[in-house]
């Protein structure tokens, strides 16, 4: 069987060529070519003109959406900048024919603000913004403040009747008694300082206080008496734990037999028995003594009642009390008092006393608010010494003044 | 390297701190810390016990306190000021004068209203706090311009209490007055709180040497912020406009007022004060704010069943027409004040009683009216010599406006006349407990108080009495024809003895009735009760036979004691 070859040729020869039926393409193009020819108008355009989109003109580099800035005419630089006026034109023809613009909306340019940019004012406390900050009702987590009751003690002590510009006599005197009450404390502390420090001293002749510095000075030194330095030696003896205690030399004959250490543990044991039998009846005894620990119980109770009662009122006094907060003691301020004799008849020469700023600062103190402190002056200047220095020392002067 | 394990706080040393340790865990300097603790409120505490590693002498916080500082934004706050004064002194020593200048201008600021509002959740915990807040304020307000102290705090004090007088003028809340040696204490009754508050004498305020001032200002800045947050909420709660307008002169003309003129604009404010201030709605205010309506025999009815609690406890359930009765005691009154009395005070307690005030208009602005106003019926004066008084008018001293308020009466002018001796000026805050011994001078002045009234009250019954003398007069017509047929005398009921009467026997019924184990309580009570009418009949007989064997003096015996010492 002989198949059937197709005839081969190259391809670099048109005999070799692939056969394409394009007549079509052919006529299609002969027809455009006649019109042009021709000149007869085409049947559709090829494009159109989109006169619906917005006219945005797209430049290199430039974001679609920005606006670009008008350029300065040289008109508007001349203002400002010598150099530009002189291309102005000065003519004062006018010109023939006047070109202008097709109408454009004016833009209005901000003008730009060079060095220092504006901020914006920061909020201080001293604006004092307020507002209605307690409008709605607070949440649990806002309720819940770390506000803790640190003293009863009112914010503002009310004052004294007796502290009245014109007081009643009686108020007037039991103020003036109880400033006097807390002056003679004063004096009386003050008085037992005094007497401490001056009033232990007692005066010595010339001969005691002779004798007491021998003493003084001989203190530590061998004395002169031999019998006594003996006795020295002996209570030292007997004062050292060691000396007097040397460690026990147990011999062999002192030592403990076998049979010895079995009887003493046997006898031990005994006696332990006998103890726990002891023990054993005295709790079975108790039941026989129920009246009696009830009682004991009740009167516990009643003690520890008691002393919850007491510790209440511990703490009841200590909210009243100011606490110590530091180095220092609270101290109650002075009693503001007007003698009789400064006692004015019109408001208008009353003379005020006390100090309400320490009268605030006293009462933050008193209330465990701040921890009372105390005024420190500013420490004095070291001692300095002075001396010349050698250069400029007038040796002259100081030998003829010797 | 092998991670170290942290040793673990144990015992007193994990609920307590002492403040060295804080400021070092906060990174602040003592100054920062003190002003940071005061802004949070927080405060040191007492260790309940020592325990080892803890030293008496030291100031401790506790570590959750602390913990709690930690977290706040403030803090940031206060470390960008740390860094900033070092920029400062940086730039400072370089004598940069520029970067000096931007520092300035960008100096790090803090605001506190979150503290506020963290410290007070509600409206009510701030009115507690408010006392504190109100006294400091009222101090730096009074404070002159001096050294040391920032004009900016004195400036907005001084609005903010003016603010706060205005409220407590327009809502008639004021209660009590006394003018003490150290100052002038106010007590008002603010949303159910009773607030207390005391005004310095004026030109008398100095800086202590002994108190930090650094810290009161640390105090009043905070009180400052809340007593803005308060005056907001109080205004709007009887719908005033907030901030009001206090200068008298237009907002323009403001900036023209610098230096010498501040002193100016201080007068200017206490002018303010002779004004009230706009309303948004003037009859709209909400219920919770208006006064509570008592029905007068209700009051008197739950009087009667707890017939053993003390008077006190009745005087206070005050019928609304009464208490509004007293807070207009000065209504219709026209009050001209002298250059020498203190202006600020009594314009704020007169104006809070509904009176109308006015003073020189050429010494001071605000005047409404002018001195020979024929309509004014007090002027105030302190002095004894006056060379022109008009006839229709009263010359009192300030004295008779405190009193007055204090006794909720117009006291009798004449003992507060310009020249005569004054009667003490008693203070209100002494509460007398029934059946106590009261002193000569205060029983004197309540029954002054209580004078008018009782007048006013025979005048009523005259009244009633009129038609009862007419029968009396066709009686003594009848009696003059000599007709034998004489009529029935009516038969005098005294209404009020009647009522006694009644009262007291349905007490003892009452008191009859009292369980047996509650008898006891009572008569407990009772017994105390008359022991201390014992004690004060004891106190009385002894005053009377003083004055016997004084020989007899006027009431102001006292007054002549104390001329003659002065003497």
């Amino acid at each position: 069987m002989v198949a059937s070859k197709k005839p081969k040729f190259a391809k670099s020869r048109r005999k070799g060529w692939k056969k394409v039926n394009i007549d079509e393409i052919d006529t299609f193009y002969e027809d455009v070519r006649l019109k042009e020819r021709v000149g007869q108008p085409l049947d559709e355009p090829a494009f159109k003109i989109d006169k619906e989109a917005e006219i945005e003109p797209v430049l290199n580099g430039v974001k679609k959406g920005k606006v670009l800035k008008k350029l300065k005419q040289t008109k508007d630089l001349a203002k400002n900048i010598k150099a530009y006026k002189s291309l102005v034109p000065s003519s004062r023809v006018p010109p023939v024919v006047v070109f202008k613009n097709p109408a454009q909306p004016e833009k209005k340019v901000k003008p730009k603000t060079y060095g220092k940019s504006i901020k914006k004012k920061k909020e201080k406390w001293t604006d004092l913004k307020v507002g209605d900050i307690w409008s709605g009702t607070p949440t649990k987590a806002e309720r819940k403040t770390r506000l803790k009751l640190k003293s009863v003690l009112p914010a503002l002590e009310l004052p004294h009747p007796g502290t009245s510009i014109n007081p009643a006599i009686e108020d007037h005197q039991d103020l003036i008694k109880k400033a006097a009450e807390v002056e003679l404390k004063k004096l009386k502390k003050d008085e037992k300082i005094q007497r401490l420090l001056h009033g232990g001293v007692t005066k010595k002749t010339q001969s005691q206080m002779q004798k007491e510095w021998l003493e003084e000075m001989s203190a530590g030194l061998p004395v002169a008496n031999e019998d006594d330095q003996e006795k020295d030696d002996d209570e030292i003896v007997a004062e050292d734990p060691d000396l007097a205690n040397p460690k026990k030399v147990i011999r062999a004959e002192d030592r403990k037999s076998k049979s010895k250490r079995r009887r003493e543990m046997l006898a031990k044991m005994r006696e332990k028995a006998i103890r726990e039998e002891k023990e054993k009846k005295k709790k079975e005894n108790k039941i026989y003594q129920l009246k009696r620990i009830k009682k004991e119980i009740a009167a516990g109770e009643e003690k520890h009642k008691k002393n919850m009662e007491i510790h209440q009122k511990k703490f009841e006094e200590k909210l009243c009390k100011p606490a110590r907060l530091g180095p220092h003691k609270y101290e109650d301020p002075d009693i503001p008092v007007s003698l009789p004799g400064e006692l004015a008849d019109r408001l208008r020469l009353v003379k005020t006393e006390g100090d309400l700023f320490e009268d605030r600062l006293k009462s933050l103190q008193k209330r465990n608010i701040i921890e009372p402190r105390k005024l420190i002056l500013k420490t004095q200047k070291k001692n300095v010494k002075y001396t010349e220095k050698r250069d400029c020392r007038d040796y002259e002067n100081d030998l003829l003044n010797k | 390297m092998a991670r170290t394990k942290r040793k673990a706080v144990v015992g007193a040393k994990r609920v307590y701190m002492t403040r060295r340790k804080a400021m070092e865990r906060l990174q602040l300097t003592l100054k920062d810390f003190r002003r940071l603790c005061i802004l949070k409120g927080v405060y040191p505490v007492e260790p309940k016990k020592l325990k080892t590693g803890m030293t008496r002498g030291k100031t401790y916080y506790l570590r959750d306190d602390i913990r709690f500082l930690a977290r706040d934004p403030v803090i940031w706050k206060f470390w960008e000021y740390k860094t900033f004064l070092k920029k400062m002194t940086k730039a400072t020593a370089k004598k940069n004068e520029l970067t000096l200048q931007t520092l300035r201008d960008n100096a790090p600021t803090y605001k506190m209203d979150h503290i506020v509002k963290e410290r007070y959740p509600t409206f009510n915990d701030a009115l507690k706090d408010l006392d504190d807040a109100l006294c400091m304020c009222f101090l730096y307000a009074n404070f002159s311009k001096v050294k040391g102290v920032p004009v900016e705090i004195v400036d907005l004090s001084r609005r903010l209490t003016l603010e706060f007088m205005h409220y407590v003028i327009e809502s008639q809340s004021l209660q009590k007055v006394f003018i003490s040696i150290k100052g002038y204490y106010y007590q008002a009754e603010i949303m159910g709180q009773t607030i207390t508050w005391v005004v310095p004498h004026q030109f008398v305020l100095q800086a202590q040497p002994e108190v930090d001032m650094r810290v009161m200002r640390s105090f009043t800045e905070f009180y400052i912020t809340l007593l803005g947050f308060v005056n907001y909420k109080l205004y709007s709660s009887i719908n005033m406009y907030y901030p009001p307008r206090l200068s008298l002169k237009k907002e323009t003309d403001k900036d023209m007022i610098v230096g010498e003129d501040k002193q100016h604009a201080l007068y200017e404010y206490i002018g303010s004060l002779n004004r009230s201030l706009p309303r948004s709605k003037t009859d709209e205010i909400p219920v919770e704010n208006k006064p509570d309506e008592f029905d007068e025999e209700e009051a008197e009815e739950s009087d009667d069943e707890n017939g053993d609690e003390p008077k006190a406890k009745k005087r206070k359930t005050v019928s609304y027409h009464k208490m509004v009765k007293e807070q207009n005691i000065f209504k219709n009154l026209k009050f001209f004040l002298n250059r020498e009395v203190p202006r600020e005070s009594l314009t704020f307690v007169i104006r809070s009683f509904g009176g109308q005030v006015s003073w020189d208009k050429t010494s001071f602005v605000g005047a409404t009216f002018s001195e020979d106003d024929p309509s004014i019926t007090h002027q105030i004066v302190d002095r004894e010599v006056i060379p022109n008084k008009y006839m229709n008018r009263y010359y009192i001293q300030p004295q008779w406006v405190y009193d007055s308020v204090n006794a909720r009466t117009l006291l009798p002018v004449e003992n507060y006349f310009h020249d005569v001796i004054l009667p003490p000026h008693l203070s209100p805050f002494v509460e007398n407990t029934e059946g106590g011994y009261v002193p000569s001078d205060v029983s004197y002045q309540q029954n002054l108080a209580f004078g008018e009234r009782k007048v006013d009250e025979e005048e009523n019954e005259e009244d009633e009495s009129e038609p009862e003398s007419e029968e009396e007069a066709v009686e003594h017509y009848e009696k003059d024809l000599k007709m034998k047929v004489k009529a029935g005398k009516e038969e005098k009921v005294d209404k009020k003895r009647k009522e006694e009467l009644e009262k007291a026997e349905e007490k003892r019924m009452a008191v009859m009735m009292i369980p047996k184990r509650r008898k006891r309580l009572y008569d407990k009570i009772m017994y105390g009760k008359r022991r201390n009418i014992r004690n004060t009949e004891k106190l009385k007989e002894k005053r009377e036979k003083y004055e016997a064997s004084q020989g007899k003096q006027n009431f102001k015996g006292k007054k002549a004691i104390r001329k003659k010492r002065q003497d």
